[in-house]
């Protein structure tokens, strides 16, 4: 698993590209979490970025608990719990 | 050895509050506890900012949110202790070693915590009506006494003048103001209202729950500051912990506390009780000595302990368990909308289901507006792509409700504990559950469910659909030594005296006969000082 994937999945959850820290992060917990392998789903969304969010919907539906769904619902809640992320999965407050 | 007047089991709801009868009527006591505690992220979190601001603001709050393991980040189901945040799973820290369970249908949570399960207690008070009180074989006017003591010393928040309070803290005096409502919850109550009498005829009661938080300052403790981060910190001591009790015992010359230590069993003399316990950090036996002993392990937790100190009887004993059942709704007028800063993330309303109002057969509709257990624990039940989930969600949180139903249970077949060998477990057993609902206790519960989404469609909530977490998700156990009249073996005096004993007690939910679906742990905690005070003499 390398810095890329994690670039890649936190620009895809996130709509814009992610800090290092955060990105550095998620390697960490991918790998406290034993999801620092992959798949043929995982290599193939790698190798063409634009399938993630085909994969990633079909998945929700079918698979939900397939690697790359734990891997971008891991790295929605590393970004989440990162203050400059805050306002992106916060509502409105009063 | 020393020789206590009594050896109190456990340190949660039911046995600090016996420990704390006992002390105060003036007996020595000593406590022996599992004792695991939060050493880790307590310490972290600011006390004095607000869930949003702590999210905009604080660069280690992943690890409080997700853990240091980032185990709350990790891929599964929804299951019994979902809603345990990483400061909070030390309640069942151990519990997987040392407490060994072979269940099929049931999912069961333990504690070997200083304060024990109600560590992580959602503060649901409910005061059981006669009828309950006479199906659980409580005696009336003892619990009557023994829940007001208990508000007296918890502290007791909630509404004076709506239609619940029959069904809450009914005659309780000395209960603080309601804390504020969601704009969400707010909305449903005034729709409530406008169809009140039409609701009330379908046996349907809603208001604002009475709680353990407190919204006045009590004895050092302070109000609720409405911080919503109720899942993570008890900051101002507002939520009633065991803890609060236990710091004030230990301040006592009476009282003694051993922690690290697991109860196994009990050997009964002429003149007291030998009690036998494993050193949670050596694993050696070691021994205690006490006049009399109060067993407050909860109901699992003193059942394998009664059952141990009568091997070669292989008894089964029953069990009783609310069934639960959650369901996201959606507030369609309050999608798009704003939360307030300042929320406490605890119930915001309470409805009871009561067809016939005999107070006998009543279920618990809970309402609580979801915001601090954040968003990507409803991604992963989401049907949909987690981009697309992230932006619906945070669309969609001002609208949403999460609606608990919890179901009374009597005894009935197919639900019981027994204690079977394992040589992997330090104890050298393991607790085998069996429980399984019956068919007519399954289409009941459906039937009322259905009744009950449909009453919250009326009031402008609609069901997302309804999830039934695994058997014993409630954490609400009873029953394994029920009362009973007669000297049988693994029944329990009125007094709380285990039958077949002259000096060892259960103070704990073991002897309920009928488990409402109100929250338990008032009751627990009011039959405690019951039979604390009753023995104390």
């Amino acid at each position: 698993m390398s810095r890329a994937e994690a670039s890649l999945f936190g620009r895809y959850v996130l709509g814009r590209a992610i800090d290092q820290r955060s990105a550095d992060l998620y390697v960490r917990a991918a790998q406290s979490l034993g999801y620092s392998g992959d798949d043929a789903v995982v290599r193939f969304v790698l190798q063409v970025p634009w399938s993630l969010w085909p994969f990633d919907a079909l998945l929700a539906l079918l698979r939900p608990d397939a690697l790359l769904r734990k891997k971008l619902l891991l790295m929605a809640a590393i970004l989440e719990t990162q203050p400059q992320y805050g306002d992106d999965f916060l509502p409105r407050t009063l | 050895m020393t020789t206590f007047d009594f050896i109190v089991a456990g340190s949660g709801a039911t046995g600090s509050m016996a420990a704390q009868t006992l002390v105060e009527k003036g007996a020595r006591v000593l406590m022996l506890d599992g004792g695991r505690h939060d050493d880790r992220y307590a310490a972290l979190i600011p006390p004095d900012k607000t869930f949003t601001e702590i999210r905009r603001s604080d660069l280690e709050q992943y690890r409080y949110f997700l853990g240091d393991d980032f185990a709350s980040a990790a891929y599964c189901e929804v299951g019994t202790g979902a809603q345990l945040t990483p400061p909070r799973r030390f309640i069942v820290d151990c519990v997987d070693e040392m407490l060994k369970t072979r269940a099929t249908s049931f999912s069961p949570c333990e504690s070997l915590a200083r304060g024990g399960l109600a560590s992580g207690w959602g503060l649901l008070c409910g005061v059981y009506s006669s009828a309950e009180l006479g199906r659980a074989a409580l005696p009336i006017g003892e619990m009557c006494d023994a829940y007001q003591t208990v508000a007296d010393r918890i502290g007791v928040s909630g509404a004076a003048d709506d239609d619940v309070r029959p069904y809450t803290y009914a005659d309780l005096q000395g209960i603080q103001p309601p804390p504020k409502l969601d704009p969400t919850a707010a909305l449903i109550e005034s729709r409530y209202r406008r169809r009140r009498l039409e609701l009330q005829a379908q046996g349907f009661h809603l208001g604002r729950p009475a709680l353990a938080l407190l919204t006045q300052a009590k004895d050092g403790r302070s109000p609720t500051a409405l911080r919503d981060m109720d899942f993570y910190d008890d900051a101002g001591r507002s939520a009633w912990r065991p803890t609060i009790a236990l710091d004030a015992l230990q301040r006592s010359p009476n009282f003694s506390y051993t922690g690290n230590v697991l109860v196994t069993r009990f050997e009964e003399r002429s003149d007291g009780v030998d009690v036998v316990a494993l050193d949670l950090l050596d694993r050696s036996e070691r021994r205690f000595s006490c006049k009399r002993f109060v067993l407050c392990c909860g109901t699992l937790g003193t059942a394998r302990i009664v059952l141990r100190s009568f091997p070669g009887e292989n008894a089964r004993l029953p069990l009783l368990c609310n069934a639960y059942t959650y369901v996201p709704c959606v507030v369609p007028t309050r999608i798009g909308g704003t939360m307030p800063e300042r929320s406490n993330s605890m119930v915001q309303l309470v409805g009871f289901h009561d067809p016939d109002s005999s107070h006998t057969d009543v279920a618990v509709l809970t309402l609580f507006t979801y915001r601090s257990l954040m968003l990507f624990r409803l991604m992963r039940a989401t049907p949909l792509g987690v981009r697309d989930a992230r932006l619906v969600l945070r669309w969609l949180l001002p609208g949403l409700l999460i609606a608990g139903i919890d179901h009374p249970q009597g005894s009935s077949d197919g639900k019981h504990v027994q204690l079977e060998p394992d040589a992997s477990s330090p104890t050298g057993d393991r607790l085998a559950i069996t429980y399984h609902l019956t068919r007519d206790e399954r289409w009941k519960h459906d039937a009322r469910e259905r009744r009950l989404v449909g009453i919250l469609r009326t009031l402008g909530a609609w069901a997302i659909k309804r999830v039934r977490p695994p058997l014993g998700a409630s954490i609400h156990y009873a029953g394994t030594l029920p009362f009973c009249d007669r000297e049988e073996r693994f029944t329990l005096a009125t007094g709380g005296r285990l039958h077949g004993t002259r000096s060892v007690f259960v103070a704990d939910g073991s002897g309920f006969t009928f488990l409402p679906a109100k929250g338990l742990t008032l009751s627990l905690m009011a039959n405690a000082h019951r039979v604390a005070r009753g023995i104390a003499g």
